[in-house]
């Protein structure tokens, strides 16, 4: 891995083109501005229960997420608000979910943790380490039998892949070459456990090779890396060819979650990798190759922070749901189920 | 459509009710163990994949988890599947998939989406399967939220409920009786579907009510022919359900017959009955109780391998008779 | 040594199988692995093979003939073997199913070892202990639980014994109501009902019950008066109820009513509450149509220590003084002669009576009454005035008595005679 800043410009630069490459950086920015929005929401006590940031993470989200399709999809997980944005999302219906209000993505049900959105391909965020993987697998069964040229992602930490989920989901999707690119977003830290001290390989790709698929590991925080190695692993899946395992090293600058207390990891440690902030890399990179204008960085950097925002207020104002509509959304033909004495 | 009534055993109707699925929506689809050219375990599926071939019928590798959590996936996608596990004891592998996700992705997402699977569960003991093959784990799921749980007891209600639960927009936990699956009984042809929210009174009385559930039904209404001759006129409930639990027609029956006997074969504590005698104490029928309810329920043990104390395990017939002379002499 | 050859168990739960097919015979050489013979079991056909090489012999267990499993079907020798002389018994590896099935403890009581709460424990010996339906059959039909015997464990009530006590009391009374019922008169029919006044009695029906043929006549004593019991009485409502309840408990359907003063307004709130089962309602200068009433004549006779306080609050009832008997007077002040009755009567009185004013007004159970109505007063009231009787609906008939006081039954009896028969016709 080459963490100095290439200004060479990548291949992927040129398939992706200007409009793209202004496009994920906006996301990232827009990550960013996110994530710091709900941490400042939250230490306000604007939010209930808690949130597992992604700060540190963007380029991983988005590098996958740009060269996805509108009909493909993507399994998240509990630190999911950059896939979610990287997929699509609306930041203010976000932000309304977290606050819990009735027009949040879930209704204000789900809350930070589970934020979903299937009709535009977002099969959610999950509470539970490894949960979205056999999920992913079943949606890319779905899409190989109706036959679909679509393909699902399944974002993952490096904490699942010692799940049995993960082995059992993997084993599935080689054996019926699914279309599925399981991307493990390996920041070093399970909570409070590092890498090395859970799991058995050095790199979660390796065990790519139980299962007799590729297994690739990128610079997670190179965007262009990122974004080049998920293109061929989607386009291996889109041919049929079935599924490839991808890791993105990377690194989250804040904790796990709101109560962590970062007594695993050294001041150093954290400081060196904010100093490899991915954002930072590509903006540096595109400015360096003529691909943007400072001006452009500017506009985009206050129209991030207008979006966010307006995000925040727009949650803020927005209605909380009804006690009683308490048991609603537990089945579908709800009045016809009512199992109360 | 024909109405005729034919002989079929309860694992012929689910198998018809396989295929009737599949012909009418491309959308079903079959996944468990051993499922296809073996046949199943119980030969529940039997040659449905030379009719419908290895790609509607899917042998999965042993991976319960992995395999509920496909069924949960597909779903989400607005296929139909239908997951068999080869023991209903083997759920426990599955249960992450099972409660945390298809109970509740509905309800965490807003009602934004369904999860329209169903898993099947051969269960119960009588077999000399032992502890970890023998289970009656229903109770674990009817108090789950976002699930249905179902348990017919007879062919042509597992024909019927199981093409109920295949169109049912949510998940269902459908529940085989192993020892039910050589029982025969008239099954009507063609395609038809029997309510997952109503239970079913197999037998009028009203000296006692009896809720039941699977075998213990037939248990019941062998127990009720006995002390029929005694002068005792015993009302047979067959739940069929159990979430949604079809609360009115056990509060009716209680109400005219004034005593209740709750069988089951699932662990009397924290079981099936459990719940009955709770709801019908918090319901209009507290009023109308003549005797203390009765529960009737496995034993508080793993099931045993030796088969003298397999049977002493779970409720017999002569149990509940006795218990029915003594809720109705009055002698509880 | 011999190798048995036995049905084998295939399926989990097998318990039988029936031979299909024999491929060897006695004397035949078989290695093994070799298919020697077919089952049919519910599931499949199964080939089974031999266990060891040998020579097969002995072979029991006819194609077709359903055997248990574990039965033995012939033995494989090594060389120099003789078939064994005695076969064993079937060596059941499952066991048979005409075993009398054990009763084990599948009650309420729990079995030992179990953390379960042992049922109907920890129950207070002294309670009062009875089924929910017990108590409300009880509730519903006005018997008192603790005066039963309870035929169930340890005493307790349940819904038969209740219900035996039901059928003892014919249409099961309320409870409270233990007011006296005098058949004046037996007779086939529909009976008349009389109710008296406040401070009388059912005793003073006597004579207008003479001049009355061919009905049967029913003289209630109201509560706190007469024989019947003191109760606390919060309304005409509970006079109404509890002359209802008596009627009900005496097996009394449908009835012809007439009341007088008190026991007319007592009439007009049972018109309110079974107007279905009156057949006639006749009033006699009834409490209940209007505020006044003479509160002096009311503290006068509660306050009575002695017939010579009693006579002048008497004479008042009376157009014609000399009408005022002194056996009158004496059965009146009879009736005061309890402490207890008179402390029911002034309780009464201050209730339905307070300052010289009738408490309640049922004019309105007058409207829409279908059955026919008569009210008869003495144009001479001095306790109840006349001009009550005006505005009435136009099917209630108004006979006005000349000369007569507030007891027209006493002072126009064969008026009143008379017109009840037209009631009754």
């Amino acid at each position: 891995m080459n963490d100095r800043i290439n200004q060479a410009q990548p291949a992927i630069y040129e398939k992706l083109g200007r409009d793209k490459l202004h496009k994920a950086l906006r996301q990232m920015h827009l990550i960013r501005m996110f994530e710091e929005g709900a941490e400042q929401a939250y230490m306000r006590g604007l939010v209930h229960g808690t949130m597992h940031l992604s700060i540190g993470q963007e380029a991983s989200a988005v590098g996958v997420g740009i060269m996805l399709e509108s009909g493909d999809y993507i399994t998240s997980t509990h630190r999911g608000h950059g896939h979610c944005i990287a997929k699509g999302a609306d930041p203010k219906f976000m932000f309304a979910e977290f606050f819990g209000k009735d027009n949040g993505y879930c209704r204000g049900r789900g809350g930070s943790m589970h934020i979903a959105d299937v009709a535009s391909g977002n099969l959610g965020a999950n509470g539970i380490v490894g949960g979205g993987l056999p999920i992913a697998v079943g949606a890319a069964l779905a899409l190989k039998q109706t036959k679909k040229p679509n393909v699902v992602i399944c974002f993952f930490g490096d904490g699942a892949n010692n799940e049995g989920a993960f082995h059992e989901s993997l084993n599935m999707a080689a054996i019926w070459k699914l279309p599925v690119v399981f991307v493990c977003e390996n920041n070093k830290y399970g909570m409070s456990t590092s890498t090395e001290r859970s799991t058995a390989v050095k790199n979660v790709s390796q065990r790519a090779q139980a299962y007799d698929f590729p297994g690739v590991t990128v610079n997670g925080n190179d965007f262009s890396e990122v974004a080049s190695a998920a293109g061929e692993a989607i386009a291996r899946a889109r041919r049929g060819d079935g599924p490839t395992l991808l890791e993105c090293m990377t690194y989250r600058h804040r904790g796990h979650s709101k109560s962590d207390r970062n007594r695993y990891r050294t001041k150093e440690e954290i400081d060196s990798w904010i100093a490899r902030d991915p954002i930072q890399l590509l903006q540096a990179n595109l400015l360096a190759n003529g691909l943007i204008e400072d001006e452009e960085v500017a506009a985009m950097v206050k129209s991030v922070e207008d979006e966010i925002e307006a995000g925040i207020n727009f949650a803020k104002d927005s209605p909380d749901p009804k006690v009683e509509d308490l048991t609603a959304f537990v089945y579908t033909n709800q009045n016809s189920e009512t199992s109360n004495v | 459509m024909s109405n005729e009534m034919r002989e079929l055993s309860y694992s012929q109707a689910i198998q018809e009710a396989l295929g009737l699925a599949m012909e009418r929506d491309e959308r079903v689809f079959l996944m468990g163990e051993d499922i296809g050219v073996y046949g199943g375990a119980f030969q529940v599926t039997g040659d449905l994949i030379h009719r419908f071939g290895e790609d509607r019928v899917m042998d999965t590798p042993i991976s319960e988890l992995a395999g509920a959590g496909v069924a949960v996936g597909a779903a989400l996608l607005n296929r139909r599947p239908v997951y068999e596990f080869q023991f209903s004891d083997f759920a426990a592998l599955a249960m992450e998939q099972i409660v945390n996700q298809a109970a509740k992705i509905r309800f965490m997402l807003g009602g934004k989406t369904s999860v329209p699977l169903v898993m099947r569960f051969p269960c119960g003991s009588g077999t000399g399967a032992a502890a970890q093959h023998s289970q009656s784990l229903e109770s674990w799921f009817a108090h789950v939220p976002g699930l249905k749980v179902v348990q017919p007891s007879t062919p042509a209600d597992a024909k019927g409920m199981l093409l109920a639960a295949i169109e049912d927009p949510d998940p269902v936990m459908f529940f085989e009786h192993k020892l039910l699956y050589k029982m025969k009984g008239h099954v009507p042809e063609g395609y038809y579907t029997e309510p997952l929210n109503q239970a079913k009174i197999r037998r009028q009385g009203s000296d006692v009510t009896i809720v039941a559930s699977a075998i213990m039904v037939h248990k019941a209404l062998e127990a009720a022919a006995i002390v029929e001759k005694e002068g005792i006129s015993v009302e047979v409930i067959d739940l069929r359900s159990l979430r949604p639990m079809d609360y009115s027609t056990l509060i009716d029956s209680v109400c005219k017959t004034t005593r209740l006997i709750c069988v089951y074969e699932g662990t009397k504590q924290f079981g099936i009955g459990t719940e009955v005698a709770a709801a019908i104490v918090e319901s209009a029928a507290f009023d109308r109780l003549d005797a203390p309810i009765i529960r009737l329920g496995g034993a508080d043990c793993p099931l045993p391998y030796n088969p003298e104390l397999e049977k002493a395990a779970v409720p017999q017939v002569p149990n509940i008779v006795e218990a029915i002379r003594r809720s109705v002499k009055g002698r509880i | 040594m011999a190798t048995e050859v036995i049905m084998p168990r295939v399926d989990m739960d097998m318990t039988e199988g029936k031979i299909a097919f024999w491929y060897v015979k006695n004397g035949d050489a078989v290695t093994k692995g070799q298919v020697i013979f077919e089952i049919e079991t519910d599931k499949a056909t199964m080939e089974v093979d031999a266990p060891v090489t040998g020579t097969i012999d002995g072979i029991q267990g006819a194609v077709g003939e359903s055997v248990l499993v574990g039965t033995n079907l012939g033995w494989i020798l090594a060389a120099g073997e003789s078939l064994p002389t005695q076969t064993p018994d079937a060596t059941a590896q499952t066991t048979p199913q005409t075993e009398p099935e054990k009763v084990t403890a599948f009650d309420a009581t729990p079995a030992a070892a179990t953390n379960e709460p042992a049922a109907m424990s920890g129950a207070d010996p002294s309670a009062l202990r009875a089924t929910p339906l017990a108590r409300s059959l009880a509730h519903a039909n006005g018997i008192d639980l603790l005066s039963l015997p309870g035929s169930g464990p340890n005493g307790r009530v349940q819904g038969a014994d209740v219900m035996h006590a039901v059928r003892q009391t014919p249409m099961g009374g309320d409870a409270g109501s233990d007011l006296h019922l005098n058949w004046i008169v037996r007779a086939e029919g529909i009976p008349l009902v009389l109710l008296h006044g406040f401070g009388a009695d059912q005793g003073g029906w006597r004579n207008l019950a003479a001049q009355i043929k061919g009905v049967a006549i029913i003289g209630i004593d109201l509560p706190n008066h007469g024989k019947s019991g003191s109760s606390t009485i919060g309304s005409l409502d509970d006079v109404a109820a509890a002359v209802v309840s008596r009627l009900n408990r005496e097996g009394v359907k449908e009835f012809h009513l007439l009341g007088h003063s008190l026991g007319g307004a007592t009439a007009l709130a049972m018109a309110e509450m079974v107007s279905s089962r009156l057949r006639s309602l006749t009033l006699l200068a009834p409490a209940g149509l209007g505020a006044d009433i003479n509160g002096g004549f009311i503290d006068g006779l509660c306050r009575a220590n002695s017939e010579a306080s009693l006579k002048p609050w008497l004479a008042e009832l009376f157009h014609d003084e000399r009408l005022l008997s002194s056996s009158f007077v004496a059965t009146a002040y009879k009736q005061l002669e309890s402490v207890q009755k008179r402390e029911g009567l002034r309780a009464m009185a201050k209730v339905l009576m307070p300052d010289g004013t009738q408490a309640t007004s049922k004019r309105t159970a007058l409207e829409g009454l279908a059955v026919p109505t008569k009210v008869i007063w003495g144009n001479d009231d001095r306790i109840i005035p006349l001009k009550h009787a005006q505005g009435l609906p136009g099917r209630v008939a108004l006979h006005v008595l000349k000369n007569v006081g507030h007891l027209s039954y006493i002072e126009a009896t064969d008026d009143v005679a008379a017109l009840l028969m037209e009631q009754m016709r």
